[in-house]
């Protein structure tokens, strides 16, 4: 056990701080899996320098997160008419859980992250794909919970489930204060995407992530929702140029990074050769061929059978099969660097006649050629514009009459979510579909 | 592999035809009111338009519908205007509205009825009002009393008095809105 604080090193925040307690749960094995995780997947085939990992990623959403927090909290702390209003006590204990939920928000994550989420078993109900988040809070609630609830240093009576509620579906038990602080983790401007965005591009070795994290922290600012009363956080009037930065980064990292062509070619791979792993391991087991064990929650002995055996799926394993020619023919494909290839795509934001030239001219001339297409907008990393942030218009206090970023930014304004679709085919088939597409 | 042509049709023609029904009844359709519609006609009607829905300090909100509802306009689907009054925006019909209308038809037929219901119901409702019952209808589940369910939404909402939540939720459950909604949230909770 961890006895005193602990300074990391980070390419991006220079430190990250843990406490004692915090160290103990980044040595959890469920955490430590994460340095076997790879962030970008099979990004390293376009951008080499690209092979970071979850590990150094979520202590990065940690550091930001405790960073927006910090800001926003002499607000919590000077202003009476605070709704949700926090003592000292609420205030200490808001910060650990928060720091507590950006550092696991991504335990849950598979073999070569978001790229590995189409083999995710489906949820009965819906008929949807489970996705990381709810392996994150079954792990959290089923595997953590030691580390978490009877930790010596949780003088705070945090639990696991209060952390799995911060992070997951179940936020309608959440009180106001817990909820009003859930967007530093999944909300427009939140800590996940303002470390990736420069995590990422750090890596990648591109310039297009970066903006001004600080000065987009140290703008941070409590408004209230002229339409709902509802408390929000947004930035100050000077914070404009800020948060325009980072969605324009976002912008550039989405069309320049994360669904770049080739990138999406290994992504398809990436699926392609999870779903032979697992049938091969695992058959019919559950339910269907060619899924991971799924995070059915509910404390009973098959969810920690489940995870557990989920636990074993790390980018290694998958790489030690790709590596001895047992991962099938997508895993021939990466070892041989020969993915598929792109051969047609529309514009970025094709218009209605545009769509309909692609659906019934375009695609129908490749007849049964082997291939698929790619939708943008299928993407985990699509762009999104995130129009509605608001903007305070007075200098101090909960601004009571913010306005809508989109009104104050006319960049903003200009930005189009991105839906273009692409076409590809085997890597031997691409002569052939470019001669059908030029008919 | 057959390729997927697939577009969203159907999402884009439900905004539009949101926006046309205001429209119609010259209604002031704000962005946050058309995502508690879209929210009620999933949780309340069952209608699955693939929208996942998040919970926050202003009631349930989902990105994705934000995100369409941006194509939607750079379709010409809807005009967004800034309405400076109340600090939100006014959507409304654009040159291609009912075009989308069209290409999302077989849906629309499908989902006319509960639409119908959901307009003459709370078409005319505030923002406000709009927010409390759905995060009344978010937080509902199978099993949860009435009082547990007024105090949680207070604790969530404490600009509202439990007494104007009682009122709200009595009046959804008079509607049957309470009973669907927690019937849909049974259905799901029973088949995960």
């Amino acid at each position: 056990m961890a006895d005193s604080d602990k300074i990391i090193r980070d390419p991006i925040h220079g430190f990250v701080k843990l406490s004692a307690w915090e160290q103990d749960v980044v040595d959890h094995c469920v955490f430590q899996r994460l340095r076997r995780i790879r962030q970008l997947a099979l990004t390293d085939m376009v951008y080499p320098g690209a092979s970071h990992t979850r590990f150094e990623h979520s202590l990065g959403v940690m550091q930001v997160a405790t960073m927006m927090f910090d800001q926003l909290r002499p607000q919590f702390e000077e202003l009476e008419e605070l709704a949700p209003k926090f003592t000292k006590n609420d205030l200490e204990r808001a910060r650990v859980v928060v720091r507590l939920a950006a550092l696991l928000h991504d335990v849950g994550h598979c073999p070569f992250s978001h790229a590995g989420e189409e083999v995710m078993p489906r949820n009965a109900a819906t008929g949807k794909r489970h996705k990381h988040e709810e392996y994150s809070t079954a792990l959290i609630r089923h595997l953590m919970r030691d580390v978490i609830d009877n930790h010596p240093a949780n003088k705070l009576g945090i639990s696991a489930d209060e952390i799995g509620a911060f992070l997951g579906k179940d936020a309608g038990s959440l009180p106001l204060q817990m909820l009003f602080l859930r967007p530093l983790i999944s909300g427009q401007m939140d800590a996940d995407r303002a470390d990736y965005l420069l995590r990422d591009s750090y890596h990648a070795g591109v310039a297009y992530g970066q903006y001004d994290i600080n000065r987009l922290v140290a703008t941070l600012r409590v408004v209230r929702d002229r339409e709902t009363d509802g408390l929000m956080i947004g930035v100050e009037k000077g914070g404009i140029q800020a948060v325009e930065g980072l969605i324009l980064a976002r912008y550039m990292m989405f069309v320049q990074v994360y669904f770049h062509h080739t990138r999406r070619a290994y992504d398809h791979h990436v699926t392609g050769v999870l779903a032979y792993l697992l049938e091969q391991d695992y058959g019919e087991r559950y339910g269907e061929k060619g899924i991971f064990p799924p995070p059915k929650d509910g404390g009973d002995r098959t969810a920690v059978q489940n995870l557990e055996e989920y636990l074993k799926w790390t980018d290694p394993r998958v790489w030690q099969a790709i590596d001895n020619d047992l991962a099938g023919y997508h895993g021939s494909r990466i070892r041989g660097r020969r993915h598929d290839r792109r051969v047609y795509e529309t514009s970025h934001f094709p218009s209605t006649a545009e769509w309909d030239e692609f659906v019934e001219k375009i695609v129908p001339r490749l007849g049964d050629i082997n291939g698929y297409v790619d939708k943008a907008d299928n993407s985990w990393y699509k762009f999104d514009k995130s129009a509605d942030i608001r903007v305070a218009t007075t200098d101090r206090g909960i601004d009571p009459a913010p306005v809508h970023l989109s009104a104050r930014s006319s960049l903003v304004r200009a930005l189009r979510e991105v839906t273009q679709r692409r076409v590809y085919v085997p890597w031997e088939g691409k002569e052939k579909a470019k001669k059908l597409l030029e008919l | 592999m057959p390729f997927d042509t697939e577009i969203p049709w159907e999402r884009y023609a439900l905004i539009a035809d949101l926006v046309r029904r205001f429209d119609t009844e010259r209604i002031t359709l704000g962005k946050t009111a058309l995502q508690k519609m879209v929210f009620l006609l999933q949780r309340v009607f069952g209608f699955d338009s693939d929208y996942a829905y998040t919970l926050y300090t202003y009631g349930p909100f989902c990105a994705d519908l934000a995100r369409d509802l941006d194509i939607v306009e750079g379709f010409g689907g809807t005009v967004i205007a800034h309405d400076l009054s109340y600090g939100g925006y006014d959507l409304r019909v654009g040159p291609a509205t009912d075009e989308l209308r069209r290409r999302g038809a077989p849906f629309l037929a499908q989902v006319s009825n509960a639409l119908d219901r959901l307009v003459a119901d709370y078409g005319r409702s505030t923002v406000k009002e709009l927010e409390l019952r759905s995060t009344i209808i978010y937080v509902a589940q199978p099993g949860r009393d009435n009082q547990e369910l007024v105090r949680l939404v207070h604790q969530v909402k404490p600009h509202f008095s439990e007494v104007q939540i009682e009122a709200a939720r009595r009046e959804l459950d008079e509607k049957g809105y309470l009973r669907s909604a927690t019937d849909v949230a049974r259905c799901l909770t029973a088949n995960n």
